[in-house]
């Protein structure tokens, strides 16, 4: 009867190492698997409204792709206005022209 | 600012321009000027001096001092050009079928072939009365001023009009420049291309006197498989036999101008370039020739505007 007891001590004891040891590992598993997640948003409840809790919407992927050299790229602020631009020794209209008549 | 006004005037367009800040009064008076010069001038009017003039051929009669200052324009062309720009020539003109305006022609039915009218008249055998402005022809002599009446006017519109402002007159290509514009600057000018008139082979700059082309490009023809055309070489009766197409002269006036582009076009490129130099070296020459080759003396670099004046066609 002694010995019986014992041996179910012994079981106990392992079993309770074993639940250990797995409560445990699930734990670290959870603590190390969290490290890695982005913080979480605390929306602070307000009276009559819920509390919801989102992740921050994740960052978008812009693949880069080869701009076309004639392509204007604007960089905020107003747009560029066209310009004339007269290259120096371009000439004016004429007043007439000679010709045969 | 430049203010143009254009009209029609010697069956061409012409146009009057000057460089001021307000539009001037004396432009609109333009055209009535160049009325009353036509009415004399032209033998295209009926009732015009110069019909009057060669219906009278034979005998002394005197002549109004417009008929007289273009007369007097056309003797010294007769001279300087060594006697192959002259207004004896209506004999061989008439003789084509040329008894109109070109404009009102139908070339295909009403030109013929030019026939050898036989030696040349001399204008100097005409008797010419400066003082008195008495003219006496020979019989049978008949009088032409053509280009050169409408250079004159145009000369003498410049100089009206540059008492209120410095003056462009362009008279159907040829051009008078009273002097330069505002701010000293010089008038523009382009060459036309004979074979898009649209377009300008290249651009020029006067600051004063003068501007012509002649060319056998414009009132040319075919009869009988040759090319006719309206400049006559005096020493033959018949359209010139020439390489150039257009011959732009810069002078110190229009008269001058209009007298030498028609010379150089009366003897060909080379001999034409040549009596310049030799008669006027002052002058400017740019000439395109029937192969459409583009040649001119050394004067002309001095007008051209730019190093790339000139497109080569």
């Amino acid at each position: 009867m002694n010995q019986k007891s014992r041996k179910n001590n012994w079981a106990d004891i392992k079993l309770l190492i074993v639940a250990a040891s797995l409560t445990a590992m699930l734990g670290l598993w959870n603590f190390f698997a969290l490290q890695g997640i982005k913080e979480k948003i605390d929306i602070t409840p307000s009276f009559g409204i819920q509390t919801v809790t989102v992740d921050q919407s994740p960052s978008k992927m812009i693949n880069p792709t080869l701009i076309p050299a004639d392509t204007k790229i604007l960089m905020g602020g107003s747009a560029p206005q066209e310009k004339i631009i007269v290259q120096p020794g371009s000439a004016p209209a004429p007043v007439t022209q000679t010709r045969s008549s | 600012m430049i203010h143009k006004h254009y009209f029609e005037a010697f069956n061409c367009r012409m146009m009057a321009a000057v460089d001021m800040e307000g539009r001037p009064e004396i432009l609109d008076q333009v055209p009535g000027w160049f009325e009353e010069w036509e009415s004399a001038l032209s033998r295209f009017r009926q009732h015009s001096e110069l019909n009057a003039v060669n219906s009278t051929s034979g005998q002394p009669v005197r002549v109004s001092d417009i008929f007289a200052a273009v007369f007097e324009s056309a003797l010294n062309a007769y001279r300087a050009s060594d006697r192959l720009v002259t207004p004896l020539i209506l004999n061989a003109i008439l003789q084509a079928g040329y008894n109109r305006s070109f404009d009102l022609l139908n070339a295909g039915n009403s030109l013929q072939t030019f026939d050898v009218i036989g030696t040349a008249l001399d204008l100097e055998n005409i008797e010419w009365d400066a003082r008195f402005h008495t003219l006496h022809t020979p019989d049978g002599y008949q009088l032409d001023f053509g280009g050169v009446a409408k250079g004159w006017a145009a000369h003498q519109a410049a100089i009206r009009l540059s008492k209120i402002a410095p003056a462009l007159v362009d008279a159907a290509g040829d051009i008078a420049v009273s002097g330069p514009g505002q701010n000293d600057q010089p008038w523009l000018i382009g060459i036309a291309d004979p074979d898009n008139p649209d377009r300008n082979l290249g651009l020029i700059q006067i600051r004063k006197g003068g501007v012509a082309t002649s060319g056998t490009d414009r009132r040319r023809w075919l009869h009988n498989g040759v090319l006719n055309h309206h400049i006559i070489d005096p020493r033959s009766g018949l359209p010139a036999g020439t390489d150039v197409l257009t011959a732009t002269v810069v002078a110190p006036s229009i008269m001058n101008a209009e007298m030498a582009s028609k010379t150089i076009l009366i003897l060909g490129s080379e001999q034409g370039l040549l009596w310049l130099e030799k008669k006027h070296p002052q002058m400017a020459a740019f000439i395109i020739l029937e192969s459409r080759d583009c040649i001119w003396n050394a004067n002309m670099n001095t007008y051209f505007r730019g190093s790339n004046g000139i497109t080569k066609i």
